[in-house]
């Protein structure tokens, strides 16, 4: 009788080590380590990481600056040769610049204002895939880097603001009460960067490639958003299908263009009117949830081996 | 039983269950990866680490204990079991660095940020853990300029700055000369007192025996001894003269590999 109490001993002990582990990890108030937090707690956490966030930010902000020699200039000489380079291309040589009333305040609008969706989206891509030391050597969660690229773009953006103001009034531009829609329009662009950014980084993070391909992509998507010259009237002149008009007009890009030039230029009325203010919402709603919840889908996978 | 339960819910701070971890390595052929390969870095470890524990993880090169140690912060894929902590594990690597291109006080300040700090305390701790670090002449040149030991130093000083729960250190004490590793041991010393658990993983048996109250030694993924730090160094020791022994002799073909 003793051997079979033992063995009843035994039986109940080995059940014991087999249920144990995660019964008293549990009872001892012990987490499973690599879990995903819940949603809500992803975008708590990142909220209260926001000081890194603008820490990491300015501080890649000015080691960029550090490797040239002409450091902050950049800011405002980027997108002033870019807009020298399109206007000597599309202007002039092309003949655009008779299209609209003032082209080289569409210009500048254009440049600058897809600079900050252009770069959110390349830089945003990057974030994740070339900072996995960071995120194995700190605890926080991954969002924080596809997050702070965004806001990198968005201080660069506003750094460069009072150059595209000289460029706007010294081309004739009149400073008017629309002008004041202008500050909204930056407010819609920017979660539609945050989105953008978040699935491209989460897509490079496993498919390293796109990085190959993404810098033409997105100059594309700029001259077919009208970022150059005003698109849409050239197209509808080939008799297309509604529906490629349709995209043209609506895609994203020339979405937050049309918004921003709708209050900044006087003499220049976008195709799509009022309704490209509707449509720059919902892509900012889209984009950003979207994002959210594809990057959150992926936490756990980035920076791991 | 009930007794032993309740001191456990108040003292457990790690629980690895059945963790095993395998890398799929790739074998690059001249265009493109050609067939991936399975290779079992940990197999099968269950270990359990109690507050105010420092447990020492010693073996060969390739024994799978910085893999462990990237599993216990969760982050590697487990093959299978689970990691169990009382809060999310701090892992400080010295392959690692934090940001290259920015300097030594840049990354401090992000370093802490990251831990929770709020830019206030940032401010004021700032002085005390560059001095700690040791590395106060180059605090203003870039992470990228920095030795492997100045950087592992710098990563120490920054964890060590913030209580945490848990701290998993990959070979931070070994590097530095003997005056940061006596400040490391004396901080170390009151990590423990603060009842914290750390983990530490070095080739450095000086280090370990300096500051750990408990040693594990891991032998081709599997846990091969686990105790006092003075025995388990001394079976370890043995095993590696006789393995040495062995080679000198040519019964035994080495069959060592580097970390992954």
């Amino acid at each position: 009788m003793l051997s079979s109490r033992a063995d009843e001993n035994a039986a109940r002990n080995w059940e014991h080590t087999m249920m144990s582990a995660e019964q008293r990890a549990h009872n001892s108030g012990l987490v499973r380590i690599g879990d995903r937090q819940s949603l809500i707690n992803y975008l708590r956490a990142l909220w209260q990481r926001r000081e890194f966030i603008r820490a990491y930010a300015r501080a890649k902000t000015q080691a960029g600056y550090r490797t040239r020699r002409l450091g902050p200039l950049w800011e405002i000489l980027d997108p002033l040769t870019t807009m020298a380079t399109y206007w000597v291309l599309f202007g002039l040589l092309l003949g655009a610049r008779t299209s609209v009333p003032n082209y080289l305040g569409y210009l500048a609008v254009g440049v600058f204002t897809f600079a900050v969706i252009r770069r959110s989206a390349q830089s945003g891509a990057r974030s994740v895939s070339a900072n996995r030391g960071l995120l194995t050597s700190l605890p926080i969660p991954a969002v924080i880097l596809p997050t702070a690229a965004v806001v990198q773009q968005v201080r660069a953006f506003i750094v460069s603001l009072p150059i595209l103001v000289i460029v706007l009034v010294s081309t004739g531009e009149p400073v008017t009460w629309s002008w004041l829609l202008a500050p909204l329009a930056v407010l819609l662009i920017i979660p539609f960067g945050w989105g953008t950014a978040l699935l491209l980084a989460r897509w490079m993070s496993h498919t390293p490639d796109i990085g190959g391909v993404l810098p033409l992509v997105l100059r594309l998507w700029g001259l077919a958003s009208g970022v150059m010259f005003p698109i849409t009237e050239r197209i509808s002149q080939l008799d297309l299908t509604a529906w490629v008009e349709y995209v043209l007009v609506y895609n994203p890009g020339a979405v937050y263009l049309a918004v921003m030039r709708d209050a900044l230029l006087a003499g220049y009325t976008p195709p799509g009117g009022i309704a490209n203010w509707v449509a720059a919402a919902v892509w900012s709603l889209i984009a950003a949830i979207a994002g959210v919840l594809v990057f959150w889908r992926g936490e756990g996978t980035y920076g791991r081996d | 039983m009930d007794a032993t339960e309740s001191v456990e819910k108040s003292t457990l701070r790690m629980l690895l269950d059945d963790v095993a971890v395998s890398y799929r390595v790739h074998s690059h052929g001249r265009f493109v990866p050609r067939r991936a390969q399975q290779v079992e870095a940990v197999r099968g470890v269950s270990l359990e680490i109690s507050a105010g524990e420092s447990v020492g993880i010693i073996g060969r090169n390739g024994a799978g204990k910085s893999t462990l140690l990237r599993a216990m912060a969760g982050l590697v894929q487990l093959d299978r079991g689970a990691v169990y902590a009382s809060s999310p594990p701090v892992l400080l690597g010295v392959g690692k660095t934090l940001v290259p291109r920015l300097s030594g006080r840049e990354n401090i300040e992000l370093g802490c940020l990251a831990l929770g700090m709020t830019r206030a305390a940032v401010r004021e701790h700032i002085d005390e853990i560059i001095d700690f670090s040791g590395v106060a002449d180059h605090i203003e040149l870039p992470l990228s300029t920095y030795s492997s030991g100045m950087a592992a130093r710098l990563k120490f000083a920054i964890a060590s700055s913030v209580d945490h729960e848990i701290l998993l250190l990959d070979e931070a004490l070994a590097t530095g000369d003997l005056d940061f590793k006596e400040r490391s041991m004396d901080r170390m010393q009151q990590l423990r007192d603060r009842a914290e658990a750390v983990v530490l993983v070095s080739h450095s048996m000086s280090a370990i025996r300096g500051s750990c109250t408990r040693v594990v030694w891991i032998e081709k993924g599997r846990i091969e001894g686990d105790g006092k730090p003075d025995d388990v160094i001394d079976a370890y020791s043995v095993e590696s003269r006789r393995r040495r022994l062995d080679r000198r002799q040519g019964h035994r073909g080495s069959d060592r590999r580097s970390d992954p």
